[in-house]
């Protein structure tokens, strides 16, 4: 698992989440381990960021309002282009049976909310290490 | 979980073997065509029910349930080591850990989200997986079809026969071993669910007409699937979902 002074900082992360206290509380958790956080609460917010930050891990949530989570995946492709970047869904429910599937295949693995601390820092540990 | 699984083949020889049709089921084929008109009306909307409750558990409880996990977690991390703290902390967040893995676990049966973020294969591996670590069976998917061939739609339904199949074999196969092939003939994909359990008089329950079975074949036929099951008692179950022609 990650820990301070191994190069953490070096690990880009945006958190997208319309629930500032669970984007705070794991912005948070992640900067006290040291990966350099960014946080949006919305699918415009974070496409800006994207492009200004260029996170390397990108943990998004699903039920947004307005452009939700299936909306914003290959968005964020695009904004990222040939760049890599790992997105990640939280998700919990979902309502996109009537999508095509190519709309959702912008994520590239998904995490079941509530979110548990020690395994989210694993995961992340697992990326940075693997990027 | 492996992913790779030896090709299945039936171990019982003078297994009992039926596909469920009309004249199995000893109802007509015009009673059979409005019930599955109504049965699948009702799944439609216990479907649209359960999305419902799903949207409120992650809306509701889900991100304050992640928030509350981060907090005690930063808690633990900048707190010093006064013993009592520690015990308080370390109780609370058994708690929490127990709330929100029951949480998860009602979360995937109402609706399996994985398949719609990640996709059939992934969506039945992770779902094998909690089903192993939570019956203790040991759960095997052998996946060798094109996701393609079925439609988001398809899948869906495909998962929720599986879900039902898996409830059956929880409850009353006392099975130690399940495996799951997901394969592919000459034309169509078929599916396949062996367990090693203890197996059941097929004829038997036919002559009960149980709404499981009854519910698992409208579901399959509702996309052009046939339901064969493969049984005996004391010889595991297996049961064979193949491409068919809808309304046999």
């Amino acid at each position: 698992m990650g820990s301070p002074g191994t190069n953490n900082q070096d690990f880009r992360i945006l958190l997208i989440d319309d629930n500032e206290d669970a984007n705070d509380s794991m912005a948070a958790l992640l900067e006290l381990l040291e990966y350099n956080v960014r946080t949006a609460v919305d699918g415009p917010s974070a496409l800006q960021v994207t492009a200004e930050f260029e996170p390397q891990l990108i943990l998004s949530d699903i039920g947004l309002p307005g452009m939700d989570g299936y909306e914003l995946a290959p968005a964020l492709r695009k904004v990222i282009g040939a760049r890599k970047a790992i997105i990640v869904a939280a998700t919990g429910y979902g309502h996109a049976s009537d999508r095509a599937r190519s709309q959702a295949a912008g994520f590239d693995h998904h995490l079941v909310k509530p979110l548990d601390a020690d395994v989210l820092l694993a995961f992340v540990a697992k990326q940075a290490a693997e990027y | 979980m492996n992913d790779s699984a030896a090709p299945l083949t039936p171990h019982v020889a003078d297994a009992t073997s039926a596909t469920l049709t009309p004249a199995v089921l000893s109802v007509s084929t015009d009673a059979v065509t409005d019930v599955r008109e109504l049965l699948g009306w009702l799944d439609d909307c216990q479907q649209h029910d359960q999305d419902a409750l799903a949207a409120v558990l992650h809306d509701q409880l889900g991100s304050s349930l992640t928030a509350l996990a981060m907090r005690l977690a930063l808690i633990a991390r900048q707190s010093g080591a006064d013993p009592k703290l520690v015990d308080q902390w370390s109780k609370a967040n058994s708690q929490l850990s127990a709330i929100s893995s029951t949480v998860r676990q009602v979360q995937r049966q109402l609706r399996p989200v994985a398949l719609e973020v990640l996709g059939l294969r992934p969506a039945l591996a992770e779902y094998l997986l909690q089903c192993g670590l939570r019956t203790n069976t040991q759960c095997t998917l052998d996946f060798a079809a094109d996701e393609a061939a079925f439609s988001l739609a398809d899948a869906a339904v495909l998962m929720r026969i599986i879900q039902q199949a898996f409830a059956n074999i929880e409850h009353h196969s006392s099975a130690r071993s399940v495996t799951l092939s997901v394969l592919h003939d000459a034309q169509h994909p078929y599916v396949v669910l062996q367990d090693d359990g203890v197996g059941f008089d097929l004829t038997a329950v036919l002559m009960r007409q149980t709404h499981g079975l009854r519910l698992m074949r409208e579901r399959a036929a509702a996309i052009g699937m046939l339901v064969e099951i493969i049984t005996s008692p004391g010889h595991g179950c297996q049961i064979l979902l193949r491409h068919g022609v809808t309304g046999a």
